[in-house]
């Protein structure tokens, strides 16, 4: 359906790169899908105001833009000849056969020079309407390009403008969504103090425990705030130090202050959450 | 942050720069999936209170009576740690002695962290067998289980085993339970006859049995590292002079014969030598005596007093009382440079060191600035940090115990007691007293 | 003892009586009786302590015999708070004493020194203490002449108070070093 490309600058490089329909994989990752689509209609936009018309048709077409069919050159209407006016008939005189004849040769005469007159003239008015026929036949092609690349133009600044409107939107959502995002941040955090508090007034550290000694676990929670798993990630070597960690978490639990929370918040931060239990507060 | 950014790109694309745009529409609807990561809570703080365990009192297939309750020397043990807050019994649901019996959901509503279930059962040939298991009811597992036995007369010997192996077990370090202590006894019938004892018990006071009897004064006892001699100071010849006393034979040997002052006896950390102090040269100095070679060689060489040695656990130098700086106070001494260097700075008197095992803090007894009553204090050797643990008028002697957690010393009046406080500070008790005025205790090093 | 100090005495005012009389009439050959309190001062001389006596006979003490016999019965040197150092007062008892060992009556004389704390600080820390203090007193008497072979050392700390009480009272009187004579 969408296809890719790259800008392009006169002169430059020429890239091309189609990705045809169904080649994208459907969208689980639906903002990588996003930021490419949006990504591929910012390349669209150029880069200057100005640009230069280019009289030579790009040989290089993508499919991707549905260009009307060309419409066909209006006709233009073919001068009409004109016909010959006709030619008087005079009476004929005694000695006049040849004054006649001359006169007639002379009209005959008159006849070839005004014919061949006329078909200079018809010459050079076919000369001149070809001229012309090509002429305005090429200032018709011309305008047809130009209407053509202003209708491409007003098209692409819609689209273009469109593309905006929604990228803008869709900007604004991502804003809202961020803002959205900030929040519920905050709230994980006054929960994640909420709970670290709990974890702390229940870790009693053993009598071999050392500044320096480090924890990782991972708990499971429902939102309850009950204790479904505690795993204990990284070890820090002392065993009696390890169990005193889970244990505090264990004596902590269930984190029933935890039901507040909106079920958004909870599913996106807390279902499961990792602990490291590091001791800064050790006299040795 | 995110409507700014909305506008920025607003901005950005009148001015159609898409390199700059494609970077920031990057960021801008990726970072809401970056932030996805798995949200991590840092813990950095505890709060050290005696965690809960309950010590099921223990299972006795027999007819006749036990004659110690098991389970309650356990639980006192545990107690006295300082570590540990043994829950009573009366709130039990129930008496498990087996492991299918311990019902994890019970113990967690008492409030318990571990629960400590065991069997006795008498073995063929006058004795006793003792299985045990300790449970994590929060980790809902077994996590110790074992067996000790022994003779009719050891149950409580039996007791403090087992003790040691739950403490260790949950703490990490070893447990000092089957220790011992030894201390003197002073009954006074008047101004003219004093009784004295040194004294040999366990180390919570139980089964205590007088090693010397004298009518003259015992002070200053000293363990061997073996633990199977002590050395200490009698008054028996009509002067202060050292002694070596074998526990198990109760044979005696005069160490130091010489006129003046004989006093502080300190075993060394290999056993081979003794420091003390002697007053042969004219002023009070400090000695170390080959044991095998009997060679003498001083240590210190100050017109001031010297006195009351230590060893640090390296063996290679000696922490001492000094007043050549004016008032009480502490130095260390290098064994073979002879280079001595101030340890103690705050207040006016600083005496009797005792370095911790692992030498990194020693235990004195301190009388603070402005202050009228000499404590226990512990001070970091390396940060110079001083805390004082206690606060009767008059305390003297401390010792350590041989894992570094507890300290027992003398709390001094017309009926001295002594006192146990965990190396925190945090817990403390009085051991049963004795009758008479008891004073200078001193720890035994772990049994082998 | 006390008896023949008695007999010496009434033997010596007698003797004093007599002599006075005897030579009023040994002048004039007549018998005149003077009054013997209007024309001549008579002295009573009481008997001293052979021990005052020996001190005052070596001459190394300027004091008259009552303070001298005061110091003497003084066995104890008292001390200040965590320190061995002798005042003027000690001085004064330990010269007297000094005196006397150097007499000929007290030079056979031994001692035994004993050197005592107040309850504070440590037991062991006080032993040393005690031996400083009871050095002290040797040190001085040595310095005046006392052979250091007759004087023996020996320091009880806290071991042995005279006021088992806790107040500076108490404690005060237990800070000292006792001169212990032997035989």
């Amino acid at each position: 359906m969408i296809g890719k490309r790259t800008r392009s600058k006169r002169g430059g490089k020429k890239r091309e790169s189609v990705k045809g329909e169904g080649w994208l994989l459907p969208a689980t990752v639906s903002l990588l899908l996003h930021s490419l689509a949006v990504a591929l209609l910012l390349l669209i936009v150029p880069t200057t105001e100005t640009r230069k018309v280019n009289p030579v048709p790009r040989h290089v077409s993508a499919k991707m833009v549905t260009l009307e069919r060309p419409e066909p050159a209006p006709k233009k209407p073919v001068p009409v000849a004109e016909k010959p006016a006709p030619k008087p008939i005079a009476k004929p005189r005694p000695d006049q056969q040849a004054i006649a004849l001359k006169q007639k040769q002379a009209e005959e005469r008159k006849k070839k020079q005004a014919e061949e007159r006329r078909r200079e003239e018809r010459r050079k008015a076919d000369l001149r309407r070809e001229s012309e026929r090509k002429l305005a036949e090429q200032r018709e092609h011309e305008r047809l390009e130009r209407e053509r690349r202003e209708r491409k133009q007003k098209r692409l600044e819609q689209l273009q403008k469109q593309q905006e409107e929604e990228m803008l939107a869709a900007l604004d959502r991502d804003a809202q969504a961020a803002e959205q995002a900030r929040e519920d941040a905050e709230l994980a955090a006054g929960y994640v103090g909420i709970i670290r508090q709990l974890v702390e007034r229940q870790w009693i550290r053993p009598a071999s425990a050392r500044q320096g000694m480090k924890t990782v676990l991972r708990i499971q929670l429902l939102p309850t705030g009950e204790l479904i798993k505690v795993r204990i990630l990284a070890g820090s070597g002392n065993e009696a130090f390890d169990r005193s960690a889970y244990q505090s978490v264990e004596r902590a639990a269930p984190f029933t202050e935890l039901q507040d929370m909106e079920p958004r918040v909870f599913e996106e931060n807390f279902r499961t959450l990792r602990f490291v239990f590091n001791p800064e507060d050790l006299l040795e | 942050m995110m409507l700014t950014g909305a506008r920025v790109i607003r901005t950005l694309l009148l001015l159609k720069k898409p390199s700059v745009m494609w970077s920031l529409l990057f960021c801008l609807l990726m970072g809401p999936a970056l932030a996805q990561a798995e949200l991590t809570i840092e813990i950095t703080k505890g709060n050290d209170k005696a965690i809960p365990v309950a010590v099921v009192p223990f299972a006795w297939s027999g007819s006749d009576l036990l004659q110690e309750e098991i389970a309650g020397i356990i639980g006192s043990d545990l107690r006295l740690s300082g570590q540990f807050a043994p829950i009573s019994s009366k709130q039990f649901l129930g008496f498990p002695s087996k492991a299918d019996e311990v019902f994890f959901g019970d113990w967690r509503l008492l409030g318990a962290s571990y629960v400590l279930i065991g069997r006795v059962s008498e073995q063929s040939g006058n004795g006793y067998v003792v299985n045990y298991e300790l449970f994590d009811v929060l980790g809902r597992r077994s996590v110790l289980r074992g067996e000790v036995t022994g003779s009719r007369d050891q149950l409580r010997a039996m007791a403090h085993k087992i003790s040691d192996d739950v403490y260790e077990n949950i703490t990490g370090i070893p447990g000092v339970f089957s220790t011992r202590i030894v201390y003197v006894v002073a009954k006074r019938h008047d101004a003219k006859k004093t009784d004295y004892q040194l004294v040999y018990a366990d180390m919570d006071g139980h089964r205590a049995v007088p090693i010397l009897k004298s009518n003259k004064p015992i002070l200053a006892p000293s363990w061997s590292p073996d633990g199977k001699k002590l050395a200490y100071v009698s008054f028996e010849a009509g002067r202060p002079a050292i002694y070596i006393q074998e526990l198990a034979s109760g044979e005696r040997e005069r160490v130091t014969n010489f006129p003046g002052l004989n006093s502080a006896p300190k075993w060394s950390p290999n056993g081979k030598k003794l420091a003390m102090v002697l007053s042969k040269d004219g002023n009070p100095e400090i000695y170390v005596l080959d044991l095998a070679s009997r060679q003498l060689t001083q240590v210190t060489r100050h017109f001031a007093l010297d006195n009351e040695p230590a060893w640090m656990p390296d063996g290679k130098s000696l922490v001492f009382t000094s007043n050549r700086g004016g008032s009480a106070q502490l130095y260390e001494v290098e064994l073979a440079s002879g280079e001595t260097k101030r340890l103690s700075f705050d207040g006016k008197f600083n005496a009797r060191a005792r370095v911790f095992p692992d030498g990194k803090s020693m235990a004195f007894i301190h009388k603070g600035e402005g202050e009228a009553s000499y404590n226990v204090a512990i001070q970091e050797m390396d940060t110079g940090r001083i805390r004082t643990l206690t606060s009767s008028p008059f305390e003297d002697a401390p010792d350590v115990s041989p894992n570094g957690r507890m300290l027992i010393y003398a709390a001094q009046g017309d009926s001295g007691v002594l006192g146990i406080i965990s190396a925190d500070g945090r817990v403390s008790f009085r051991l049963p007293s004795s009758e008479g005025d008891v004073r200078e205790p001193a720890w035994s090093p772990y049994r082998k | 003892m006390k008896f023949i100090k008695g007999v010496v005495v009434g033997l010596a005012v007698v003797w004093l009586a007599g002599c006075a009389t005897n030579d009023q009439m040994g002048t004039s050959g007549e018998s005149v009786i003077v009054d013997v309190t209007e024309s001549e001062m008579v002295e009573t001389l009481p008997l001293l302590d052979p021990a005052v006596q020996a001190v005052l006979d070596t001459g190394m003490v300027e004091a008259s015999a009552e303070q001298i016999a005061e110091l003497l019965e003084k066995d104890s040197i008292h001390f200040p708070y965590d320190s061995d150092r002798l005042d003027d007062e000690d001085i004064a008892v330990l010269d007297v004493q000094a005196a006397y060992l150097t007499s000929p009556a007290g030079i056979n004389e031994k001692l035994v020194i004993e050197g005592h704390t107040d309850e504070r600080g440590t037991r062991t820390y006080n032993l040393a203490l005690g031996e400083r203090r009871a050095m002290a007193v040797k040190n001085y008497l040595v310095l005046k002449g006392v052979v250091s072979s007759r004087i023996e050392v020996v320091s009880y700390g806290f071991e042995t108070p005279i006021n088992t009480m806790h107040n500076e009272t108490a404690w005060s009187e237990n800070r000292r070093a006792v001169v212990v004579k032997e035989g």
